[in-house]
């Protein structure tokens, strides 16, 4: 009888490992499918993370306000260091407007040489963001807004500060930004300084590395890197990060926006489908600028993500002129 | 026949309870990503309370519960499906092999072994990430996520003894 029921019991044990073992491969399995972008696995995501957005907003709602709380509080702590820095900033910035209204000007005359063509305007959509990433497997965040605002994959995300990620996946009023430190975001970029072409590469950390910058060109700790426009996805000219580090070869990138205090962010949504055909691409013939100390390209989006047209540049220039 | 109802009513009644206070963690987990210090490496609270009910409630923390929960996660969080479920199916397997040791012994060593099995998880989401994006992972934020949840485990551990004698309580009071 005991014998029996040792059995029994050894028996009930096998079947419970077993299961566990089983349901264990069963994720194994799922997170393989999910790797092999099937699209059926996507359009379940899609509907999945619609399902669950409400939620989470919800949910996110006495978070942000805790956040936000301990952000007063902090601020509040380091107000008199804060009012010191904000002078030296607008003591800084009042030099750089000065020389980027030179600049401008400058830059104006060399597109009516070049013939380079403004590209269309993006409308810009702010959007709220619901859930950040809670872990370092994927740098990615969702936000309140889907196809009912318009937004398409491969939409660029802004902030006033630069850009933020690229749209991912729209669901009918949400969204998906894979942030450019997520390790499958991969910017094209160019060094503001000497316009040298590069790839940006997320590490699923705070830094970017950036990654096939030609050996000849000469990089600066705390230069600007910004988007190329190359590949036809993202717009030209929106402030990607600063190097902060060289060392052999390893150039780190830290992003101009602080990716940890997301709250609201704007979606340059444009009426093109951001991928354009292969002849527009290979339309982009590039030819690097001749090293200059002087040259500083402010080409590309303000801080609510509007571009300007060639014609407020020409009126403002005449304006200059008068 | 009647007391078999009860119990199963009882039993559905805790499976439904641990679903909706497990979903409700793991969003807020998720939420708690917008508090800056712990961008993208929020503490997995959720693996706390996982082990936690593995060992004080066995039969509510069932294999079909971490899966719901684990690709509820992964779906906020945008996740590989199943990748989260793996994790708390390695804590069930775990538990399912030290509860009986685990059931008489001190909360330190129940810490102890917490701390030891999310090592081993640790180990687990390194490989798993090397394989899923071919790089290296950033091992500070990973440490300094597991860390946290470790620290934190005495805090839930606290909680689930004082939830287990209140229930207890409430039994002897019936």
């Amino acid at each position: 009888m005991a014998r029996a029921q040792g059995d029994r019991k050894r028996g009930r044990k096998t079947t419970s490992i077993a299961s566990h073992v089983l349901i264990f491969l069963a994720c194994l399995m799922l997170m393989t499918l999910g790797k092999a972008d099937i699209s059926a696995m996507n359009s379940l995501r899609t509907v999945m993370t619609g399902l669950v957005t409400p939620i989470a907003d919800l949910v996110a709602v006495p978070v942000r306000a805790v956040a936000l709380m301990v952000e007063s509080a902090q601020a509040a702590a380091n107000l008199r260091e804060e009012n010191l820095k904000l002078k030296e900033d607008v003591k800084r910035l009042s030099r750089w407007r000065l020389k980027a209204e030179i600049l401008q000007t400058e830059n104006l005359q060399l597109r009516s040489v070049s013939g380079v063509i403004v590209p269309e305007a993006s409308e810009a959509v702010s959007a709220r963001v619901i859930a950040v990433n809670a872990d370092s497997f994927a740098h990615v965040v969702m936000i309140n807004v889907g196809q009912n605002m318009g937004i398409r994959r491969g939409h660029a995300v802004t902030t006033t500060d630069g850009l933020v990620g690229i749209i991912i996946d729209v669901g009918a009023r949400h969204s998906q930004v894979l942030l450019l430190t997520d390790i499958n975001a991969m910017i094209p970029v160019i060094l503001s300084s000497s316009s040298w072409p590069a790839t940006t590469v997320g590490l699923n950390s705070t830094t970017l590395k950036l990654r096939f910058l030609p050996k000849e060109a000469m990089v600066a700790i705390d230069e600007l890197v910004q988007t190329s426009g190359h590949g036809g996805i993202l717009p030209a000219g929106i402030p990607v990060g600063r190097v902060v580090s060289i060392k052999d070869d390893q150039i780190k990138i830290k992003p101009v926006v602080d990716l940890r205090r997301l709250s609201f962010v704007s979606v340059l949504v444009t009426d093109k489908d951001p991928v354009f055909s292969t002849q527009d691409l290979l339309n982009q013939a590039y030819s690097p600028l001749p090293p200059s100390d002087d040259t500083f390209t402010l080409q590309g989006l303000n801080a609510v993500g509007e571009r300007q047209s060639s014609d407020v540049l020409e009126n403002k220039a005449e304006e200059g002129g008068n | 026949m009647v007391d078999i109802d009860l119990r199963t009513d009882r039993i559905l009644l805790h499976y439904v309870l641990a679903f909706v206070g497990l979903t409700v963690l793991v969003f807020l987990e998720s939420a708690l990503g917008l508090i800056p210090t712990f961008y993208g490496s929020v503490p997995k609270v959720s693996l706390c309370v996982v082990f936690l009910l593995a060992l004080y409630a066995p039969h509510v923390a069932s294999i079909y519960l971490v899966l719901a929960i684990g690709i509820i996660f992964d779906t906020i969080q945008s996740n590989p499906f199943g990748y989260t479920s793996s994790l708390y199916l390695i804590i069930l397997l775990v538990m399912d092999w030290r509860r009986p040791a685990l059931m008489a012994a001190d909360d330190v060593i129940i810490w102890f072994e917490f701390i030891l099995t999310v090592m081993a998880l640790t180990l687990y989401m390194f490989i798993v990430f090397m394989i899923y994006h071919g790089h290296w992972p950033p091992v500070s934020e990973m440490i300094f996520q597991i860390g946290f949840t470790a620290m934190l485990f005495p805090v839930f551990n606290w909680i689930a003894i004082l939830a287990r004698q209140f229930s207890q309580y409430i039994g002897v009071v019936k």
